[in-house]
């Protein structure tokens, strides 16, 4: 086996490790989840992540090799994520991937975390037609950009405060629906009916997005009307939020007439999301694409897709955290 | 082929890379003005090994200060560290920054009281005494400064004066001293690899 690209994952709590071809065949993944050294806190600890990204990174690169049987001859690349994300978890993955890049004779390309999520899409067997517009909805982020082509990203527009999926998370916490808060509320929301005036943020301007006005009306409704159960408020929520992604999506499609439309990052395993989507896609006459659910959360395999571009453009960033990276940057 | 060993010391803010052949430190880059300040281990690595004219199969050991320190410094150069050793199949042998700043301080009798800044109000405190590092924890400072009122007399080493006190010798350990731990610790297993000490509030 050769032609590998050794992609490395660890800009928050996670540690993920992938071989990924370029045919994106995922040769082989692991994920080593810091879910219970952080549950304590209510929240990710940044300390303990690094240092639990150190005690996980290795063993997790070796297993993924043994299970691949990959050496390093089959590696053409290392790709490691630069940003954005919490600088000392940033800082484990990219400091081994030096390591491993002098010590195996592999180059190794930082990686931004953005552009992973968006070539989620291509892994397995996806084939984004371009232009595209695209739509990453997760924990982390929230954005719409415009592609020319695999390459050249246009951010129309980004969150002015939560994410949606923090937004999902703390909702689920309110209502007493446990972690992680996404499948949770899906899954209410299909047994309940969207009872609840809640509000539709930003929702009729432009492409930014605003989820915290919409949560602190959840909270308010929890307090004010005791009688409405959790169902009727879970569907409420996830319909506001469908409704607010969807006149984005709307828009773009009627603003930038791509080929595609691609909705990436942990809310895109929402079944409602992705009925929404696929209506409003079937509209315009646009391909969906949706990456399989199981790479549409933080995982290597997206990190090692998108250092193909990399290799492909002969750009390669160096490996120094960038917490704070935008969509437009490599 | 020779055998070279790599140090690296990193917990006092700045990231200092060495390399020792025949018991003696051959390369240290913070004696090289262009890598003065430098956070590029692999620049600073290959350098060395150009310096002293090895090559890196030649490595068979590493020495990596674990802090207490700076977080994101302890964790670069360990996650360097580990990497290489990973590749290479060599230990990593770990250095408590604690036991380098005892070591370099101490005088051959006077104990060594060890103060470092954490994040405010905690500071890392240890004790060195005839040798050993015998006490460390992460606490408040005043706590710290109440358990060195109960000291006779001792030097100070970190960076954080105490009144009354002559201030603190050294944040620093020579590279030697990291060199001296290396050799003196017990003979590490090939996949020993270096975790650096965490502070954690409640
Ligand atoms: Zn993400």
């Amino acid at each position: 086996m050769s032609g590998l690209i050794l992609g490395i994952e660890t800009s928050c709590d996670d540690t993920s490790v992938a071989l990924v071809d370029r045919s994106g065949h995922v040769a082989a993944i692991k994920t080593v989840s810091q879910y219970e050294v952080h549950e304590a806190f209510g929240g990710v600890y940044p300390e303990l992540a690094s240092r639990a990204h150190l005690e996980a990174i290795l063993p997790t690169i070796q297993s993924v090799m043994d299970e691949a049987s990959a050496t390093p001859k089959d590696l053409t690349a290392i790709g490691v994520t630069r940003g954005p994300g919490l600088i000392g978890s940033l800082l484990v993955g990219l400091s081994t991937s030096e390591a491993l890049s002098l010590g195996w004779g592999v180059p190794a390309y930082g990686v931004n975390h953005l552009r992973g999520h968006i070539r989620s899409v291509e892994l397995e067997d996806g084939q984004t037609e371009f232009p595209a517009v695209i739509m990453l909805v997760s924990g982390g982020h929230t954005l719409i950009a415009d592609l020319k082509d695999p390459w050249s990203y246009r951010l129309l527009g980004t969150t002015r405060d939560d994410s949606v999926g923090e937004s999902y998370d703390k909702v689920a916490r309110m209502l007493g629906l446990g972690m992680p808060g996404g499948p949770a509320i899906d899954r209410a929301a299909t047994l309940g009916r969207p009872v609840l005036r809640l509000p539709r943020p930003m929702k009729n301007e432009g492409y930014e997005f605003s989820f915290s006005g919409l949560k602190s009306s959840v909270a308010r409704h929890i307090e004010n009307h005791p009688e409405v159960s959790l169902e009727d408020m879970s569907a409420s929520f996830v319909a506001a939020c469908l409704d607010v992604l969807v006149a984005k999506a709307d828009r773009a499609l009627a603003e930038c007439k791509p080929r595609s439309l691609v909705i990436v990052g942990g809310v895109s395993a929402s079944p409602q999301l992705r009925d929404a989507m696929a209506q409003v896609a079937g509209r315009h006459g646009v391909n969906l694409c949706l990456p399989p659910v199981k790479w549409a959360t933080d995982n290597a395999a997206m990190i090692a897709m998108a250092t193909w571009d990399y290799i492909e453009r002969g750009v390669q960033p160096a490996l120094f955290p960038k917490p704070n990276l935008s969509l437009e940057t490599p | 082929m020779s055998k070279v060993t790599l140090l690296i010391q990193a917990s006092n803010g700045v990231p200092v890379l060495a390399l020792a052949r025949d018991g003696a430190i051959r390369f240290d880059s913070s004696e090289v003005e262009s890598l003065a300040g430098s956070r590029e281990y692999r620049l600073m690595l290959e350098t060395g090994l150009t310096e002293i004219g090895a090559t890196l199969k030649e490595i068979t050991r590493i020495g990596c200060d674990i802090g207490p320190g700076g977080l994101g410094v302890t964790r670069t150069a360990a996650a360097f560290a580990n990497g290489l050793g990973f590749t290479l199949g060599i230990p990593v042998v770990a250095l408590p920054a604690f036991a380098l700043l005892g070591a370099e301080a101490f005088d051959g009798h006077t104990p060594v009281a060890l103060l470092r800044r954490a994040g405010r109000p905690y500071v890392h405190f240890g004790i060195f005494r005839d040798g050993t590092l015998i006490h460390y924890e992460h606490c408040l400072e005043e706590d710290a400064l109440k358990q060195l009122e109960n000291l006779d007399k001792y030097n100070l080493a970190g960076n954080i004066p105490v009144e009354g006190t002559a201030p603190p010798k050294t944040n620093t350990a020579k590279m030697a001293t990291l060199l001296s731990l290396v050799d003196a610790a017990p003979k590490p297993a090939a996949n020993a690899r270096a975790y650096p000490i965490v502070e954690v509030l409640s």
